[in-house]
């Protein structure tokens, strides 16, 4: 039986394959080489069409019983914070997990042809696990959730779930709710009263056409508990206290935690203030309707329990991407840890394992990485015991660990680049951290050592003493820090024993030195710095200011800019899309001007780019979005090899983010003041006013790919009231340094 | 005029160093035309209830007063922008303004002399600095400005009407106006030209038009300085007091100049 759903759902995936374009035939993943998802086959409308084109085509529309301004607010405010996300580079389109929700989909509305084909599902890049629909008739699903998921039917029931918000107008049924209320009785309990009731209404609308599609009644309450625990990773398996160690690492298991940690989340919690009612009373009422119902089908896959698994199996992967940007380095590890039975040989695990030692190294030298782990009271779960272990970790221990995994992936994988670049920075990382001394390392493994300690111990402690007495203070002093007297063998520092062959690299030698020279000539120059008087050190600080982003790039990439006018202390979304169409054309005529050659991937010029270009975005994005993410650390790129392909497209390593914001605010009150206080003053103040009411900040920002960060960036504050010409001279002025020499 | 020349030379030179500066789309100089109005409020406000100092104006044969209500002139300027928030400039104006002389007093007699108002000539010479803020990126936006320099200040030369009235006007309760004059004089007052010091704080802003042109407008703040001595005896012994002096001219010029504080101008600015 399984055997002909599988070979049916073969059928329809190739089937469905073969109505996409070329492009959009999409390969089955590789997990040993997974590459992240991208989006595939033409870009939909709701990607590049512009929100206050969105906006006038629905005030058109008869969707909503709203009427004059309160439609108007209602429809700008959901298309912009949906565009919003829609251009955030984490939604993607055409992807085998968005074929895949609108296969199941299409089962849920085999009936309802013009409903179906209103709905629009993508996918989201996230490790929160939610689905959510908008008015827009936009379904949206998490990576995070396919993750957590164990059938087809449990994303069938959820699916259905949110169509049923979409067909019941609660998005737009809550603005109406909040607009009626009187402001006193909009109280957080009525709020989710409201809302809860809504949740109700869904769940039982939804079960309908999960029943009427023929999908098992068995899933629906399991479904509960996929939501209930699913803020804990997507498998509870025990992480082994040998699990870190390898030939020539061993970590005492004093290191690791005695205790289990119970899960805590109950059915029954309070849920007064919640949008959602509990899993226990979601349970009862839709266990009501079930009664109702009959002639249930039997089907949990559909498509085939393999290709769910399948598709599952790729929101897992991607959920270590998603950690890695958002710099949860740890829950990335315990991914891995789940992951890499199934893929030993997974080069995009041992990529992805590599990047998060070293972030966690990264951050442990600046004291920071305890702020990315659970707190121990929080802790929950066999996650808990990887916590346990990393806050036990001393910096040393931490940083001397990180260097070990990654040198061990390295020697997994000799030839690849990504990974000798991570294990590079890794061996810079140790060159910056405090008490990081090659001499204190024992040349002896752990297990060599402690034979050695064992055997002295047998000794007399007299012998011991005889050995010694003889030194001098100084000789003591240093015989007790050499870790290769087996004497001072400790167990709380097994990770002096933990790199005895990459001490004795000579690869490891060369770049060790080759950093420490760095940082000791780096030193150096800030010594002389601090010598400076106040004045060379003010010229010197204008030479760096003014040599931020000079690069001599001719080529530049330049990714949508973020643009926000305000008017009455709010962004007016339709005036910032307006402006920021405006800047893109500005961009493009300045470096013509320049003779620079500036690519432009924006949502305006996405129609002539297409999913390539749209794919890029999402990379380059990303990758901003890690960097701002991991601010204090050398942050190695999620998509180093996604980066790479981009530089060779465009032949530059250059690209330009920046942020425009501007708002007219004269501040009236410093007239009256000065009024009250000396009438005429008000005479001066008051043209001032006037005059210098406009604030407009452009903040760029240049990323260098190659270098793999931030080159520089450059902040404008000025007062010139809001022009094309106005911004286009500080394009200009930007553009010009960023194609000179430094200075 | 060596100075100018050093000045100039100055802006040439400096021409090598400013190369952070790209100026408004890489045009790194700027000439500024602007004219410039003024109403002087204060100086009006000033001479309010004042017979003496009362603004005479010329009507038909009459004096009648009026309001002292507008003064104007036109400024080249060019400025040559440093660094982005830094330009150092050159600025060569032309002001047009009227001065009052208070009357007097027949020394012999009970006549009485009202003067009309002295239309006066103005040139300056002003090295200014521009400054903006770390944001800026001059010549574009706003600047703010100063200066200081000197003018010479000269009356127009034409006639002037003195009108000689034998009513006691100097201790009536109302000022008697028009001034019905006995009979009226002329008066030529070639004589005195006179220099000034003038200190200068502007807020200048530059909008830009086209990608060379920029309309410039704003207000500025002066302090003008120059010395007198005069004390007006206000008794004419002979005609030759009816005379305009040196010592008068800088008084009254001073004393009208110094309620000048505010002015605004507007024009454009040619980037190249």
């Amino acid at each position: 039986m399984n055997l002909i759903k599988l070979r049916f759902s073969i059928v329809c995936f190739v089937f469905l394959a073969s109505m996409l374009d070329e492009k959009s035939l999409l390969a089955q993943q590789n997990f040993n080489d997974y590459k992240t998802l991208a989006s595939a086959g033409t870009i939909p409308a709701d990607f590049t069409q512009l929100t206050y084109d969105k906006i006038k085509e629905d005030l058109n529309k008869e969707r909503t019983k709203l009427k004059g301004k309160n439609e108007k607010i209602f429809l700008e405010g959901i298309h912009y914070s949906i565009d919003e996300m829609l251009h955030s580079g984490k939604v993607i389109y055409g992807d085998e997990i968005t074929l895949y929700l609108n296969s199941v989909a299409k089962k849920i509305l085999k009936d309802d042809a013009t409903l179906l084909k209103e709905l629009r599902f993508y996918t989201l890049k996230s490790n929160v696990s939610n689905a959510f629909s908008t008015d827009q008739g936009i379904v949206f699903v998490t990576t995070g959730l396919i993750s957590q998921l164990t059938s087809e039917a449990q994303l069938a029931y959820i699916l259905a779930h949110e169509i049923a918000h979409y067909t019941e107008k609660h998005v737009v049924e809550t603005f109406d709710w909040k607009t009626k209320t009187d402001r006193s009785d909009r109280t957080i309990e009525k709020l989710s009263q409201y809302s809860k009731e809504k949740e109700f209404d869904a769940d039982k609308i939804g079960l309908k056409m999960y029943h009427a599609a023929g999908y098992s009644k068995e899933e629906i309450l399991a479904t509960f508990d996929v939501l209930m625990f699913s803020y804990l990773p997507f498998d509870e398996i025990a992480i082994s206290k040998t699990y870190f160690n390898s030939e020539q690492m061993f970590i005492p298991e004093t290191m690791f935690s005695s205790e289990k940690y119970p899960i805590k989340a109950v059915e029954d919690e309070d849920d007064s203030k919640s949008s959602h009612p509990n899993i226990k009373k979601r349970k009862d009422a839709t266990e009501k309707e079930l009664a109702n119902l009959s002639n249930w089908g039997k089907i949990v896959y559909s498509l085939g329990e393999e290709k769910f698994k399948y598709i599952r199996k790729i929101a897992r992967f991607e959920s270590i991407r998603n950690d890695v940007i958002d710099a949860n380095y740890a829950d990335a590890i315990y991914s891995i840890f789940l992951l890499e039975k199934e893929y030993p040989n997974s080069i995009y695990l041992q990529r992805m394992k590599a990047k998060s030692w070293l972030g966690m190294a990264q951050l442990k030298e600046l004291n920071k990485l305890n702020a990315t782990l659970q707190k121990a009271s929080d802790y929950e779960g066999e996650i808990a015991e990887l916590y346990f272990f990393l806050r036990k970790l001393d910096k040393l221990g931490l940083v001397t660990l990180a260097l070990r995994q990654v040198q061990d992936i390295k020697k997994q994988q000799p030839d690849d680049k990504e990974i000798q670049l991570i294990w590079e920075r890794m061996v810079k990382t140790t060159t910056i951290t405090e008490k990081f001394d090659l001499t204190a390392y024992s040349s002896l493994k752990y297990d060599e050592a402690k034979i050695e300690f064992e055997k002295i111990k047998a000794d007399t402690t007299q012998k011991v003493e005889k050995t010694t007495e003889n030194l001098s203070k100084y000789e003591k002093i240093k015989k007790k820090k050499n870790q290769n007297d087996p004497l001072n063998f400790d167990v709380e520092k097994f990770y002096l024993y933990g790199i005895s062959d990459i001490i004795k690299s000579d690869e490891f030698l060369t770049t060790f030195s080759k950093f420490k020279k760095e940082l000791d000539e780096q030193k150096a120059e800030e010594e002389k710095e601090d010598l400076l008087s106040r004045g060379e050190r003010a010229k010197l600080n204008q030479k760096e200011e003014e040599n931020q982003i000079r690069c001599e790039a001719q080529d530049l990439i330049f990714v949508e800019p973020i643009v926000y006018r305000y008017k009455h202390g709010q962004i007016d979304r339709i005036k910032s899309e307006k402006l920021g169409e405006d800047f893109v054309e500005i961009i493009e005529k300045t470096s013509k001007d320049l003779d620079m050659n500036v690519t432009t991937i924006s949502s305006s010029t996405l129609k002539k780019l297409g999913t390539p270009g749209f794919n890029e975005r999402a990379v380059l994005l990303s990758y901003l979005q890690q960097i701002t993410n991991e601010e204090d650390i050398d942050v190695f790129p999620v998509d180093y090899t996604l980066l790479s392909d981009i530089q060779t497209n465009y032949g530059t390593s250059k690209v330009m983010f920046s942020i425009l914001e501007h708002s007219y605010q004269p501040q009236f009150s410093a007239v009256l003041f000065s009024s009250i206080l000396f009438f005429p003053a008000a005479l001066v103040v008051f043209p001032m006013e006037i005059i210098m009411g406009n604030e407009t900040d452009l903040n760029v920002i240049i990323m260098d790919i190659d270098k793999g960060g931030i080159a520089g960036g450059k902040f404008y504050h000025y007062k010139e009231p809001l022009s094309k010409l106005s911004i286009g001279a500080h394009l200009y002025d930007v553009l010009t340094q960023v194609k000179s020499k430094p200075l | 005029m060596k100075k100018i020349v050093k000045v100039l030379l100055m802006l040439v030179l400096v021409n090598q160093v400013s190369a952070q500066n790209p100026g408004y789309f890489g045009k790194k100089n700027v000439i500024d035309f602007s004219l410039n109005f003024q109403n002087p409020t204060f100086g009006n406000l000033r001479t309010a209830g004042r017979k003496d100092a009362t603004f005479l104006a010329l009507d038909g044969s009459n004096l009648i007063a009026k309001k002292d209500r507008f003064d104007w002139g036109f400024r080249f300027n060019y400025s040559r922008p440093l660094k982005r928030n830094f330009a150092i400039g050159l600025e060569f104006g032309y002001d047009y303004f009227s001065v009052q002389r208070e009357s007097r007093r027949e020394a012999y007699g009970s006549n009485n002399f009202y003067f009309e108002n002295v239309d006066v000539n103005s040139l300056s010479i002003m090295p200014k600095f521009e400054f903006s803020s770390d944001g800026g990126l001059l010549p574009m936006g706003i600047s703010h400005q100063l200066g200081f320099g000197v003018r010479l200040i000269k009356p127009v030369d034409k006639e002037y009407t003195v009108a000689v009235s034998e009513e006691y006007l100097l201790y009536s309760s109302s000022i008697n106006i028009p001034i019905e004059p006995d009979f009226t004089s002329v008066l030529k007052y070639n004589g005195p030209s006179i220099k000034g010091y003038t200190l200068m704080y502007a807020l200048n802003f530059r909008s830009p038009l086209t990608k060379s042109l920029m309309l410039n407008y704003g207000i500025r703040y002066t302090l003008n300085f120059m010395g007198s001595t005069y004390i007006n005896d206000y008794y004419v012994e002979n005609l030759a007091d009816l005379e305009l002096d040196e010592a008068e001219f800088t008084d009254i010029v001073r004393y009208r100049k110094q309620f000048s504080l505010i002015q605004a101008n507007i024009g454009l600015s040619f980037a190249f």
